[in-house]
């Protein structure tokens, strides 16, 4: 909490309730958007992280990337990057995301190992309102490391014609894993994980048949690399339609890469992927 | 009530804005294009409280005894004021509207016509799809624009429908009704006058304005474009931004090509679709109308769709 860049607001009732809004939304009296003091945020800090400090802003221990204004409120692209390598004294074992005004805002949690070389997500998430977005990281010794962003996103002129929701349903739970680039030993190599699932909120209703979509998301991915973890991450429908994971991991030698997902209905799918990686970059 | 019958090129100069007298601010500006056809030029920009949502671009041709509107406007009120103007102009009675597009700025005036029991007609595709979102776009317009600007909107979703291409006879005029298939939106109507050659293009066509692919099919989008090329219209009326000819199909075909190519070769190469979008520009249409809106929004619908081929796979 940074007294600096707060202001107090004089309309009384405001000042009543003792409110304070954050000052680079001045005009902007809804609590939601007030960085410091959105209620769900403030029940977070409490309940996850009770009396310990938040250093903020922490963009030189994780740096969270989104767009200022979303393309597509169902599909932001986010970006959270550690801005140093993995080793075994000194890591990021988990990192939290939180968009404070989405129907659930901790939409993911990712938990890291040193195997993980790098402490590095991109993926794309569900932005319901004009929100701020949280990424927290939790270090090995426990200290806590908050970045912010404030995205502009909000349902639009609803959405353009999907894919059949047939079509949809044949290819569901079929997954890609692959390396970008060439893996080289011992060193973080990049990784994507691609799925085909709906990942429905159960909160969207569909225009024709004015019936809700049943929710069904994916709720765990599970990464390891020789039977080494380097990933977990739980999420939710926070996480848009094909969920998609880019992430690192370090070859030690041959091996393989495998992701194991388990969905809100209690399926389980997998993908493998062998690696062989090259002792010297190309 | 002010319009011009004039030549085209004097009208794109000569129809300013603020030229109506206070009595009739109301009035809606109708070019004469050429025998009985006019258009109705809205804004290249994005809907807003300044343009009051009145984008794109509508249109009226006259017959021996009726008139048909291409597109109703953006509310009630844009609506009400088009069959005003097209009555007042042509003289005759609005007996049928086209709708090009469903889109809000072309479909949310048509209650207007539903009151006056003016049959609507549309693609059956885009029939569908408006009863399925624009109740949506209609809550996020009055939040956009104001209860009063679209006091009185309600979506009408249009009775009339085709499946393919028509030979229509409406107001002793005889039109073609074109359905190219899924190009800009799955229920794409174009509408030749063949008297005139004059073609309403709807969305398929822009001009200097970045197409939006939200709905596109792009090779059905390539497709009908090809298809204006070979009816080679003497004018041609963009859905949005002045009118043109035949030639105005070049620029928009080009700009889908390469943004597809870029999405593509992205996608293909392992690019994040977050980096994609940091680096995603085309400058040689960075001075089109909407490019800073609509050009990212257009290469992340098109790097999702070759996403997605993947697990056709």
């Amino acid at each position: 909490m940074n007294p600096k860049r707060r202001m107090l607001i004089s309309l009384p009732l405001l000042l009543a309730a003792g409110r304070m809004v954050h000052a680079q939304q001045a005009g902007a009296t809804d609590p939601a958007l007030d960085i410091d003091a959105n209620p769900m945020w403030l029940q977070f800090r409490d309940s996850l992280f009770a009396g310990r400090p938040i250093t903020t802003p922490a963009d030189d221990v994780l740096r969270l990337e989104a767009p200022a204004r979303a393309e597509d409120a169902a599909i932001v692209p986010i970006a959270l990057r550690a801005q140093f390598p993995q080793s075994d004294s000194r890591y990021i074992r988990r990192i939290y995301l939180i968009i404070d005004n989405n129907p659930s805002p901790m939409g993911a949690v990712f938990d890291f190992t040193p195997a993980s070389g790098r402490a590095e997500i991109e993926t794309r998430v569900r932005v319901d309102a004009y929100t701020h977005m949280r990424a927290i990281a939790e270090m090995n010794d426990g200290k806590l490391f908050m970045s912010t962003r404030f995205v502009k996103a909000s349902g639009g002129c609803s959405a353009p014609p999907g894919k059949d929701p047939q079509a949809a349903l044949a290819t569901l739970g079929r997954m890609r894993l692959r390396v970008e680039g060439e893996p080289v030993l011992n060193r973080p190599s990049l990784a994507q994980l691609m799925m085909s699932h709906p990942n429905h909120s159960g909160l969207a209703m569909d225009q024709l048949t004015r019936n809700y979509t049943p929710a069904h998301y994916v709720r765990l991915v599970r990464i390891s690399y020789a039977g080494e973890p380097v990933l977990t991450a739980e999420v939710d429908f926070t996480i848009s339609e094909n969920p998609n994971f880019r992430f690192y991991f370090v070859p030690k030698g041959r091996g393989e890469l495998k992701a194991e997902v388990l969905d809100s209905q209690s399926r389980r799918f997998e993908a493998t992927l062998p690696v062989q990686p090259v002792s010297n970059p190309a | 009530m002010f319009w011009l019958a004039c030549g085209l090129a004097l009208c794109m100069t000569a129809a300013a804005p603020g030229r109506a007298s206070p009595a009739d601010d109301a009035a809606l500006t109708a070019t004469a294009l050429d025998n009985g056809v006019y258009a109705v030029f809205g804004s290249t920009n994005e809907a807003s409280p300044e343009n009051q949502g009145r984008i794109g671009n509508a249109g009226f041709i006259v017959g021996a005894d009726g008139t048909i509107v291409i597109n109703t406007g953006s509310s009630y009120r844009h609506g009400r004021e088009l069959l005003e103007t097209a009555e007042r102009v042509g003289g005759k009675p609005v007996v049928l509207a086209v709708i090009t597009q469903p889109l809000q700025e072309f479909i949310m005036g048509s209650a207007a016509f539903a009151d006056r029991d003016i049959p609507i007609l549309a693609h059956e595709a885009g029939a569908r799809l408006i009863g399925e979102r624009c109740e949506n776009c209609l809550r996020n317009l009055r939040r956009l624009l104001g209860e009063q600007a679209m006091l009185g909107t309600r979506v009408m979703v249009p009775a009339r429908t085709v499946s393919h291409s028509i030979e229509l006879d409406a107001g002793g005029r005889k039109l073609r009704v074109l359905h190219f298939g899924w190009g800009s939106t799955p229920g794409d109507l174009a509408v030749y006058d063949s008297t005139s050659g004059i073609l309403f293009a709807g969305a398929l066509v822009s001009i200097s304005r970045v197409p939006d692919l939200r709905d596109s099919n792009t090779s059905g989008w390539l497709f009908a474009l090809h298809a204006i090329d070979e009816l080679s219209p003497r004018i041609l009326v963009p859905g949005y931004g002045p009118p043109g000819t035949a030639a105005a199909t070049a620029p928009v075909r080009h700009y889908i090509e390469r943004v597809a190519e870029l999405a593509r070769d992205r996608q293909r190469g392992g690019a994040s679709l977050y980096e994609t979008l940091r680096k995603a520009q085309l400058p040689e249409f960075q001075d089109w109308a909407l490019y800073a809106l609509l050009h990212p929004r257009n290469v992340q619908k098109l790097y999702l769709q070759f996403e997605n081929e993947e697990f056709d796979r």
